[in-house]
């Protein structure tokens, strides 16, 4: 079994959860199982060609997989999982309402407003 | 470590007093800030305590750019900015605000969006760059200058409740891009103003810290607040050697 942690911005896919153990011997093992729990989060961490998407970044315990063996980095016992994607902010133009990524984000498409934090 | 050549005025020695006292940071720290410039990119919810704690610490030169006009959903976070200056552009209310915080530094302002164009320009060639902004896109335009000067930049973000800090100074650390290689979708953003408070009192740290040479950096570690749980990680961020903006490095 792995803890796995999730960042403020997924929770709404994982009913406001922010942690859940899963079976799984390494990253990407587990990252299935959570999406087959959790089928919402599937176009958010992975693309069109099943690839962990770029600004999703999953780290192990402290360390990015990046770093280690990627989505084949073995995970076991008192692992803690992270799934952080990255934050950025608001937006600044309009055309983002036509954004096709948009919609995969939680809370929706921008309102077009330029909204810094 | 060269000395500093400004000297403090008695109006100074008793106004930063409290914090020469910080072990390291002495008169000669306190001349340091003052010797200092600081690029803020951002005047919002990052940037409002960025340049307070910056102003009142007595940071020689605040330049701030920011292309926004202030408006009243901003006023939950951006406290630079109030009811009576709505629709005015923010460089010029924060600049009213921190002048009369500490009207002994200097601010300089800009409104121009920052774009791969004009960065050259309008940043220039501070001691240290923060990142106070609120689009990856312009993000990685202050990367990539940060990266090609050599000039630290000091990276914040928040969503909700939650927030990130990091200190960026390639090749000893990896840059923006090397942690987050591709812009998250755009999106609405829950905000809450203690998160940007708590992200931005740390950027402010981090660069007090850079600019008096007292205390470590956040080089190469990542940290990430959930203000929910009141939980803070320091995750450890490494190069990439394939990054494009400082894989050649």
């Amino acid at each position: 079994m792995c803890k796995v942690r999730v960042a403020s911005p997924l929770r709404p896919h994982l009913g406001g959860q922010k942690e859940v153990e899963l079976q799984g011997e390494t990253a990407e093992a587990v990252l299935q199982n959570l999406i087959a729990c959790y089928p919402g989060l599937q176009n958010y961490l992975y693309d069109e060609r099943g690839s962990l998407r770029p600004f999703i970044n999953i780290f192990v315990n402290d360390e990015d997989v990046r770093h280690l063996q990627g989505e084949n980095t073995r995970v076991g016992e008192g692992d803690v999982l992270k799934v952080f994607p990255a934050i950025a902010g608001g937006c600044r133009r309009r055309s983002l309402l036509r954004s096709p990524r948009a919609g995969n984000y939680p809370n929706g498409a921008c309102d077009g407003k330029s909204d810094r934090i | 470590m060269e000395p500093v050549m400004v000297s403090l005025t008695e109006y100074d020695k008793t106004r930063y007093q409290r914090q020469m006292l910080i072990a390291g940071w002495g008169e000669e720290g306190q001349r340091r800030l003052k010797a200092s410039r600081v690029f803020l990119a951002g005047a919002g919810g990052l940037g409002s305590p960025v340049s307070v704690y910056l102003a009142v610490a007595g940071v020689g030169e605040l330049r701030i750019c920011d292309s926004d006009r202030s408006e009243l959903s901003n006023l939950n976070r951006q406290m630079l900015h109030s009811d009576e200056r709505l629709g005015e552009w923010k460089t010029v209310s924060a600049k009213e605000t921190l002048q009369r915080l500490n009207p002994t530094i200097a601010i300089t302002t800009c409104h121009d969006r920052l774009e791969g164009s004009n960065v050259n320009s309008i940043v220039g060639k501070p001691d240290i760059i923060v990142d106070c902004l609120d689009n990856f896109e312009t993000r990685y335009v202050l990367n990539r200058y940060s990266v090609s000067t050599g000039i630290p930049l000091v990276h914040g973000a928040i969503w909700g409740m939650a927030g990130q800090v990091t200190f960026l100074h390639p090749p000893e650390t990896p840059c923006l891009r090397c942690i987050f290689p591709e812009e998250p979708p755009k999106a609405v953003f829950p905000v809450v103003g203690a998160s940007p408070g708590l992200a931005g009192c740390i950027q402010a740290m981090e660069v007090l810290k850079f600019l008096t040479t007292v205390g470590t950096n956040l080089k190469g570690r990542l940290l990430v607040f959930d203000g929910e749980e009141m939980t803070f990680d320091l995750l450890t961020v490494r190069r990439r050697p394939s990054c494009p903006d400082c894989g050649s490095l």
